[in-house]
């Protein structure tokens, strides 16, 4: 049997993101590099991305269609300091919260807990010039689950034609949360569902495996119902959608290990960055404006 | 000189009478109202598009306050669009052979990650069996339909991310856009809403006559248009600008 894999989240924050977190820096934050709470999004069946745009920053209500997570962001003052964050150190704390998140029951009543992500940057505000590096902490199963059929099921030939009209109706509602039941009659909240259910996610991915979010679901659903081997996901993409049956040979463990750093673009343990001065430069106008 | 030109326009934008009767079917324009039931009808018909009420500072006071532009967002452009127009100039003549030229991709990596690369972590590369490898990226738009009070016209906004996720640039914005158009009805401005960021915005001085051609081509086949549907021609022909940009219009219009 295969490992059942999880399609990690791409970062995507847009330029209102940038000039926002430049913004805060400047009137609020100042030299005052504490983790501050920020939004990201995504798009059930999207594409796997995580999207921080101007509302980041801001409560309210999210983009249209979009599912909201809760992160944080820490923008340190210099390249320095940027270096001297203790990446494993943060992933690890983070980890420790998502795992008493689920031990206390607060990812039961809000799943979007099951999906946190970090942000450490440093904004060099003179030059508009911003290196970021995103992490999107998940809980690691030992031995890893497995996917016990080869090729996901269509979410009509799994549940019914039915029921898939009724949960894709359901992930479609705006506030949806992120993760829920199905009891084979009707939806219910993820603290009342019983290990039998078909455990629904909103899913990031747009095709094959699973998003990232399935994957601290799964780890929450190993740990809350430990006599159970195997459990049904259905992954809920907007317009479609489809059910894995993953297989986990033990219980999630206490002592959890965590992984999340994002990889750049190269593959490489390395920060992005994304340069804005030529959007700063009034002259690029110049000629656009004729 | 250029701020000059910019506020000038604004300045004739702000003085234009807002149209008031529906000229639709006789000049292809829209009035504000029309252009409103048409983004309506767009957004329940294509729910990836959605009202945006903008900053409060620069609403348009003809517009619904939460309903001044139409916007979708994070839209992927897997191929330039010189990949779909053909050969085009796009070939290099060796003797008595015609073959495609080679693009190299373009990069703006290299310049910038010399800092991302000083600060790799290596020790933070584990071994995880359940991560799928990364999705393939691909270049994103974010769209944006404003109404243009001097042409009477929806007017398109593209801003673009390459796929590492940085900001395109003008030249890289090009790519994406029909040769035939590119240099003839892009420009490069501050958005009506967005003034902080440079957009590129296909200019629509145009739009009312493709739209009246529409509109005759239906007449001829003994057919109507509703300006409610206004919007799904628009981005039809708009489509056709931008053929790689891959936004939802799926919406069936037929006017033969």
């Amino acid at each position: 049997m295969d490992a059942l894999r999880f399609v990690p989240f791409s970062s995507a924050p847009k330029v209102a993101f940038w000039q926002a977190v430049a913004e805060r820096k400047l009137r609020d934050w100042r030299l005052d590099d504490a983790p501050r709470p920020a939004r990201g999004f995504y798009w059930a069946g999207g594409g796997a991305r995580l999207v921080l745009d101007g509302a980041s920053l801001r409560d309210g209500a999210a983009p249209p269609g979009a599912t909201a997570l809760a992160g944080r962001v820490t923008v340190v003052n210099t390249l320095e300091a940027f270096r001297r964050v203790d990446k494993a150190a943060l992933l690890r704390r983070a980890g420790d919260a998502l795992a008493a998140a689920v031990d206390d029951g607060a990812a039961l009543a809000d799943p979007a807990r099951l999906a946190p992500f970090e942000v450490v940057a440093f904004a060099d505000l003179k030059r508009h010039a911003y290196v970021y590096w995103f992490a999107f902490p998940a809980l690691v199963l030992r031995p890893a689950a497995a996917a016990t059929r080869g090729a996901p099921a269509p979410l009509d030939d799994a549940l019914g034609a039915a029921a898939a009209r009724a949960l894709l109706a359901a992930a479609a509602e705006p506030g949806a949360p992120l993760a829920f039941a199905w009891t084979g009659a009707s939806r219910a909240p993820l603290r009342e569902a019983a290990g039998g259910d078909v455990f629904c996610v909103l899913d990031p991915a747009a095709a094959g495996a699973p998003g990232w979010p399935a994957r601290n679901l799964l780890w929450l659903l190993a740990r809350r119902f430990p006599e159970r081997r195997a459990f049904r996901i259905a992954l809920l993409r907007g317009r479609g959608g489809c059910v894995v049956e993953a297989r986990v040979a033990g219980g999630a463990a206490a002592d959890v290990a965590v992984v999340g750093w994002e990889a750049n673009a190269s593959g490489r343990m390395a920060p992005r960055s994304a340069d804005l001065a030529p959007l700063a430069d009034p002259g690029a106008l110049a000629t656009a404006a004729a | 000189m250029a701020r000059l030109l910019a506020k000038a326009k604004e300045v004739r934008e702000a003085l234009y009478p807002v149209l008031q009767q529906s000229a639709f079917a006789e000049r292809g324009v829209l009035t504000p109202d029309e252009f409103v039931k048409a983004g309506d009808e767009l957004v329940g018909k294509c729910p990836t598009w959605a009202w945006e009420s903008g900053d409060a500072s620069r609403r348009k006071n003809y517009l619904p306050a939460d309903k001044q532009y139409l916007v979708t967002r994070d839209v992927p452009c897997a191929q330039r669009a010189k990949a779909v127009e053909g050969c085009g100039e796009d070939v290099d003549t060796e003797g008595d052979f015609v073959v495609p030229k080679v693009t190299t991709p373009s990069s703006t990596e290299a310049e910038v990650d010399d800092v991302c690369a000083s600060l790799e972590e290596a020790s933070l590369q584990v071994n995880d069996d359940a991560a799928a490898p990364a999705t393939l990226q691909t270049r994103r738009y974010d769209l944006s339909i404003t109404y243009d009070k001097y042409w009477q016209s929806p007017r398109m906004w593209l801003f673009g991310y390459n796929e590492q996720h940085a900001p395109l640039t003008q030249k890289q914005t090009l790519e994406d856009i029909v040769s035939a158009y590119a240099l003839r009805t892009v420009t490069f401005e501050r958005h009506p809403h967005l003034a902080d960021l440079p957009h590129a915005s296909i200019h629509p001085c145009k739009h009312p006559q493709a739209m009246k051609r529409i509109l005759d081509q239906a007449a001829r086949n003994g057919k109507g248009v509703d300006p409610a549907q206004a919007l799904f021609f628009f981005l039809k022909f708009i489509a056709n600008m931008i053929p790689t940009i891959d936004y939802d219009f799926t919406h069936d219009v037929v006017a033969g």
